[in-house]
């Protein structure tokens, strides 16, 4: 509820607010890295093949294309919104937080433990209540996915603990 | 090339061989058959289970997941009206309209045999063409190889859509991520931050795993809620004898586009299946039935689609240009495999490549088996609730990222790009050019450097040679016809608005 609120405060992000934000940062990194480029040794008397050659002639690229994104974006009278606001996109956020949870407690517990956590977790989060049902196929899935990575064809899983 | 040939048959024909191309097949048409999982997902997820085997039988797992899932697209897409990949996007049209009638067993048994013989003729081209190409290939120095990459890099233009801007940004931005890490010239440590994971560059195969699969996903939590049901039940699959003389001049004529399509960089799948169809109804005696639920309809697109597999992996092989975004991913499993896609693979790995190109013809084969047997287990994968789905694509994109290396690193780059992939594709950014870049921008960036090396820093080297100045020619007018395409339709809206003004 309280989302849905908000959203109706911000009016939702326009795609074309987006792409003049995003262009402003592009110009950026393109200084950046044509600043970053000039610290380049020039190798063999500043001849014209150095390392800062390609990244120099890309960024003056990225530059200017993104200038022109801008341009063409204050004089579109596009209105469509990204979606970036909505309330589905919140379902992808908290997904992403679960992930990155997940890849920590995969780093220091390991694959065996990390695993069915996170998928008891995320499918609930979905909207599964059956709890036995739950539980039963986020372990076969670990189980499944164990067997056949390591046991079977013996690619590296995270370890962890347990290694 | 016989004696290549059979020895590649005498490869193929080990248990162990047979199996996986059958396990890829069949993964393929399962992958295919979900709604949300594409050919290129499915591909960039399980390729790290090819990371303990030999070239031979990983290259085949992949193709035959590629080879699957191209024809599974088709079960959902005739089933449900929901293309199961973009290639089969085409398919639905007729496809649904027939099993709407009640004859999904029909439509299914058409797009199975036409799925065949459009994959098998594409393969048979891909044997005859590759070596030829390969010679020529063998010919190429610096100044081919900077042309090549550009050849490669201006399909950017035609991939991006209407976004073309947007798509040239993100090809440019993907050329900048590739420069990172050590300057394969002058050795000197490009943008790593002193980071030592960085510096051999990004490893592409993470950043392509969170960009196609990971990005995707979230993406497809948005419409996770909706139920599928499939009302249709599949009876007879095999087609009977007057539909096989009615598609068949049809599937050849498709899967002969399809070929074509798919050795053009960057065309993949669904541009291929819909040109097959509009030439088909084009070439039609009653073209008005086209839409309404008729063998050709369905044939059209079943055989290109699967005509560009075969098309798609000549560039692959050749010339070390991938033909689409999942033979570009196999462009990352052959180099994780010590191979160097290109035209020096004929010469030194021979058998290997006779070997692809056997199992290949064989994947087909059990494409067209396990169709016909399995299409009723097939059909119940699709009913897989994507609550269940969408967190083990989560898990085995991590896991698939970790085991490139077995460091974390990877896993990161993976989630960074996932994420990056899902802001882009909100706001309207194509993925596929930054792929594209970060695969040939090394390599365009190399051969330039080497050429101007070369010529004493004459630019004018690259148009001095014949065949590098024919493919810079074709790729600036690759790059710009889109542009101009674009520009055309714009002024033609502008004239047609200013004519309504004036009338009104």
């Amino acid at each position: 509820m309280l989302f849905s609120y908000l959203l109706q405060l911000h009016g939702g992000a326009i795609v074309k607010k987006g792409n003049m934000i995003i262009s402003i940062l592009f110009v950026l990194i393109g200084i950046y890295i044509l600043i970053e480029v000039s610290t380049f040794p020039s190798v063999g008397g500043g001849q014209i093949t150095g390392p800062d050659f390609f990244p120099r002639i890309l960024a003056f690229t990225l530059i200017g294309l993104s200038v022109l994104l801008f341009i063409s974006s204050i004089i579109s009278k596009d209105e469509s919104t990204t979606g970036l606001f909505d309330i589905y996109a919140i379902k992808a956020y908290i997904t992403m937080i679960g992930l990155l949870v997940y890849m920590i407690v995969l780093n220091a517990a390991g694959f065996i433990i990390a695993t069915p956590l996170f998928l008891i977790g995320l499918i609930r989060f979905y909207g599964m209540k059956h709890y036995p049902k739950l539980i039963l196929s986020s372990v076969l899935v670990t189980g499944i996915i164990y067997s056949v990575f390591k046991l079977l064809l013996a690619v590296p899983l995270p370890a962890g603990i347990l290694g | 090339m016989l004696e290549l040939l059979g020895h590649g048959l005498a490869a193929v024909m080990s248990f162990k061989i047979l199996f996986m191309i059958a396990c890829g097949v069949a993964a393929g048409i399962a992958i295919g058959a979900l709604p949300g999982l594409t050919a290129t997902m499915g591909v960039a997820l399980l390729l790290p289970l090819t990371f303990g085997m030999d070239a031979e039988s990983g290259i085949l797992l992949l193709l035959g997941i590629y080879a699957g899932a191209i024809y599974g697209g088709s079960i959902s897409a005739i089933l449900l009206k929901t293309p199961g990949t973009p290639a089969a996007a085409a398919t639905a049209l007729d496809g649904f309209e027939m099993s709407k009638r009640g004859e999904a067993g029909r439509a299914l048994g058409i797009s199975t045999v036409s799925s065949y013989i459009g994959g098998t003729l594409s393969v048979i081209l891909l044997i005859l063409i590759s070596p030829q190409l390969a010679k020529i290939g063998l010919k190429f120095s610096a100044p081919e190889y900077f042309a090549l990459a550009v050849f490669g890099l201006s399909i950017i233009a035609s991939v991006s859509g209407k976004q073309v801007l947007k798509g040239i940004i993100a090809g440019v931005v993907g050329l900048l991520v590739s420069t990172v890490g050590i300057d394969i010239v002058t050795g000197y440590q490009r943008f790593t931050f002193g980071n030592i994971n960085l510096f051999n560059g990004f490893s592409f195969i993470p950043v392509m795993i969170g960009l196609f699969a990971l990005s995707q996903s979230f993406i497809s939590l948005e419409d996770m809620m909706k139920k599928i049901s499939i009302k249709q039940t599949v009876s007879r699959v095999l087609p009977t004898w007057a539909d096989l003389k009615t598609i068949l001049p049809t599937t050849i004529r498709s899967g002969l586009i399809g070929t074509f399509i798919g050795i053009i960089p960057g065309a993949g799948g669904d541009i291929g299946a819909f040109v097959a169809y509009n030439e088909a109804k084009r070439f039609s005696k009653h073209p008005e039935k086209f839409g309404t639920g008729i063998p050709e309809a369905i044939a059209a697109p079943e055989s290109a689609n699967n005509g560009v597999t075969g098309g798609a992996v000549v560039p692959l092989l050749t010339l070390g240009i991938p033909g689409d975004a999942t033979t570009a991913i196999m462009l990352g499993a052959l180099i994780m495999q010590g191979l160097q896609p290109g035209p020096l693979l004929f010469r030194d790995h021979g058998p290997l490549v006779y070997t692809i190109f056997v199992g290949f013809l064989v994947a087909n084969l059990f494409m067209l088996i396990l169709g016909f047997v399995g299409i009723k287990w097939f059909t119940k994968i699709i009913a897989i609730p994507s609550y269940i789905l969408t967190p083990v694509i989560f898990v085995l994109c991590i896991v698939g990222a970790y085991a490139i290396n077995n460091n974390f690193f990877d896993v990161i780059v993976m989630f960074v790009s996932g994420i990056i992939g899902y802001i882009m594709q909100k706001l309207e950014f194509p993925a596929s050019p930054i792929v594209l870049a970060l695969i040939l921008g090394p390599m365009a960036e190399r051969e330039l450097r080497k050429s101007l090396m070369m010529s004493g820093g004459e630019a004018s080297v690259l148009f001095m040679r014949p065949i590098s100045a024919a493919l810079l020619i074709i790729a600036i007018i690759t790059f710009f016809m889109p542009i101009i395409k674009i520009l055309i339709a714009q002024m033609r809206q502008r004239g047609r608005n200013i004519s309504d003004s004036n009338n009104s």
